[in-house]
């Protein structure tokens, strides 16, 4: 079977979506009986958002046996970038990050006891390289500290997947960094669910951890809505998005929307997008 | 009776940011590590955070759950070195684990498919 997934370039978050979903549809339509080609020729620009979802289900397909081959037709510039940032299967560890640099490459990172200090360390990491470029002062660090710590530790509490995967772009010319997590889990809908806790469909479990309700006590359950607010509504003036399931939801630029997806995403993937910025920011007026 | 006295130093054993739940395991295994054979009254497990330059909601909030667990044992749990961030993080936890929980109202919500959205962003 050959499928040519789909990428566009776009400054906007949505259309890279739209991609997303019909590469997950594509990618489901392999068959693991006979060999499969995977086109990349589309690929002109990588994006955190476009790359991580590909990569992690490519290392399923892997993991799980399937016969394919991917095709690089692409230019030399962005092949060797694919490579640059270890597309698809990623890294394991942050001695593979270099604080020159403005990304950070694909880490897919195994939910297993026996990583656990493993992943303060490597998001401790992360962070000091990558909120460096965005030129933070020692307030705004801690904020965003506190935001994505929050939704890393999501996916090793909530996600119940095997694998918890991040990539992080931060862009010279645009002054703003994009940095995706994402796991292959149950999804928020599949938390709640799990926790027996009933929620229609995946929008509505998307609304309900926004409003911080947890799966588990009442100290729980604040990272999504802090993070969404210290993003969106500080004078960072980011964007946050969150697909989950079928459904997603936006915030940013005085905006927000939720929307159902043409696809499902089996887990969550969450993107925030941050300016870079030299003003000094009260992370706390944001966690309640 | 002497009072045994557990030093562990946060930075070096995770991570100078402190940051997921399961971490609280890596505290719990080297004070069972250090503990043996004495685990009861007299112990006192002191958390240094010296140079630890971040610490997250949510592993404060397992900090306390460790606190809670290790008094039914009668071992203390004191923490050195906290600077002003990880004070201010103990206080809003705190502070939170104190107060009823909040509910809030479902908002009825009316999705629209991706695609059909005006809006660009």
């Amino acid at each position: 079977m050959d499928i040519k997934l789909k990428f566009k370039k776009s400054d906007l978050i949505k259309p890279i979506i739209l991609n997303l979903c019909d590469n997950v549809n594509l990618l489901s339509q392999l068959d693991k009986k006979i060999k499969n080609s995977i086109d990349l020729s589309e690929l002109q620009w990588v994006s955190p958002l476009s790359v991580l979802p590909v990569s992690s289900l490519l290392f399923d397909l892997k993991n799980k046996d399937y016969d394919f081959s991917i095709n690089k037709s692409i230019s030399l510039n962005v092949k060797s970038y694919l490579r640059t940032i270890k597309f698809f299967e990623g890294v394991h560890s942050h001695s593979y990050f270099k604080s020159n640099k403005n990304y950070i490459p694909i880490v897919s990172l195994l939910n297993s006891p026996t990583t656990v200090q493993n992943r303060d360390q490597v998001l401790s990491s992360f962070l000091d390289i990558l909120l460096r470029k965005i030129g933070c002062k020692r307030n705004l660090l801690n904020g965003l500290t506190y935001a994505l710590s929050e939704i890393f530790d999501n996916i090793w509490e909530h996600s119940q997947t095997k694998h918890g995967w991040f990539l992080a772009q931060y862009y010279d010319r645009k002054n703003y960094a994009d940095i995706c997590f994402l796991d292959n889990g149950i999804s928020i809908k599949g938390a709640y669910e799990k926790k027996k806790i009933k929620v229609a469909n995946d929008i509505e479990a998307i609304q309900l951890a926004l409003s911080g309700k947890s799966t588990k006590n009442k100290e729980r359950g604040f990272g999504l809505r802090t993070t969404k607010n210290l993003i969106t509504r500080s004078l960072l003036k980011g964007e946050f998005l969150i697909l989950s399931g079928q459904g997603g939801y936006y915030s940013g630029k005085g905006n927000e929307e939720f929307f159902n997806l043409n696809c499902d995403w089996k887990g969550t993937i969450v993107l925030l997008r941050v300016n870079k910025t030299k003003r000094n920011i009260n992370y706390t007026r944001y966690i309640e | 009776m002497n009072q045994k006295i557990i030093k562990i130093k946060l930075r070096k054993l995770i991570s100078d940011k402190l940051i997921t739940r399961k971490a609280i395991q890596l505290i719990e295994a080297k004070i069972s590590q250090l503990s043996k054979p004495q685990r009861n009254s007299g112990l006192m497990v002191e958390l240094d955070f010296i140079s630890v330059k971040f610490i997250s909601r949510s592993f404060t909030d397992e900090i306390y759950n460790l606190e809670r667990d290790l008094l039914k044992s009668k071992v203390k749990l004191v923490f050195i070195n906290m600077d002003k961030e990880v004070k201010n993080m103990f206080k809003i936890v705190s502070k939170h684990r104190l107060e009823p929980e909040v509910k809030r109202p479902k908002l009825k919500i009316k999705a629209k498919n991706l695609k059909s959205l005006a809006y660009q962003f």
